[in-house]
């Protein structure tokens, strides 16, 4: 069975945020990494990463000619980071943030000369905003990250360079 | 000082009820303690709004009596931390583990838990 672009992309992203634990040299160890269901399918827990995908859009700027033709397509992913540690719990939220959010980022942009491609899969990557995501019942932040790739205007199982 | 409804309700009355309605469930405490409890469980209930007016993805809701060893005490109860395996529709043949992420009332011996 084929896999779209779109999707071994957002595999990947899983699987490089599977990566942050503190004996992989990061400040801390995530719980989960979650893709959900029509329903959810998860629960939330502390340290867990919540991954959605966004609209993907034509990106007309780096699409390109051909015979048939390349489309390229910016694909936002929010990451969302969960915190809920004890109610006991005396460590500053925000450092819990600041460190979680950073293990995402380093995470992400790892290996450093080629993580922005996705194993050439994409083109160009960014990373957005941090946001503060608080709640009544949790604390933590949301990320965006949108992958630009190509593909094969007829067939997006096809990566275009 | 809880009035003589609160006492009669919290001695009697929810005991009843939680014979009538209550379902066994699980309760797990953040450090792996576990107490099986009756819950009277409404599924599916309607979304609750967060401050922000976005839906809250609440799943169930419980309501368990205060008590050391029947229920739970509201000084035990760690949101976020504590968990309940659950029936998560009636003729599920396994018990599902959510997550307590909100306490909605602790009156007259009744606590009302949201979980996800």
């Amino acid at each position: 069975m084929a896999t779209a672009i779109s999707e071994q992309i957002a595999a990947k992203l899983q699987t490089r945020l599977q990566g942050i634990t503190v004996a992989g040299g990061y400040e801390v160890t995530v719980s989960e990494v979650v893709r959900g269901t029509r329903f959810g399918g998860w629960r939330p827990q502390h340290l867990q990463l919540v991954i959605n995908q966004g609209t993907m859009t034509r990106n007309e700027e780096l699409s390109h000619p051909g015979n048939p033709p390349a489309t390229a397509y910016d694909l936002p992913f929010e990451i969302y980071g969960l915190l809920m540690p004890s109610e006991s719990a005396t460590d500053k939220i925000d450092t819990l943030r600041n460190q979680f959010s950073s293990d995402v980022i380093k995470a992400i942009s790892t290996p450093q000369a080629s993580w922005h491609n996705w194993d050439t899969l994409a083109i160009l990557s960014t990373i957005s905003d941090v946001e503060d995501v608080t709640q009544e019942e949790s604390s933590g932040f949301k990320l965006t990250l949108t992958v630009t790739f190509r593909v094969t205007e007829n067939n997006p199982y096809q990566g275009r360079s | 000082m809880a009035s003589r409804f609160d006492q009669s309700f919290q001695t009697s009355g929810f005991p009843q009820l939680l014979a009538e309605f209550g379902e066994p469930v699980v309760y797990r405490f953040a450090g792996g303690v576990t107490r099986s409890i009756d819950a009277i469980i409404e599924r599916n209930p309607p979304a609750i709004f967060d401050a922000a007016g976005q839906p809250m993805l609440v799943e169930l809701i419980i309501r368990i009596y205060r008590h050391s060893t029947l229920g739970v005490l509201s000084n035990e109860i760690n949101r976020g931390s504590d968990s309940v395996d659950v029936l998560k529709r009636v003729d599920d043949v396994a018990t599902t583990r959510m997550t307590v992420t909100k306490k909605l009332s602790d009156d007259s011996g009744v606590i009302v838990l949201a979980l996800n």
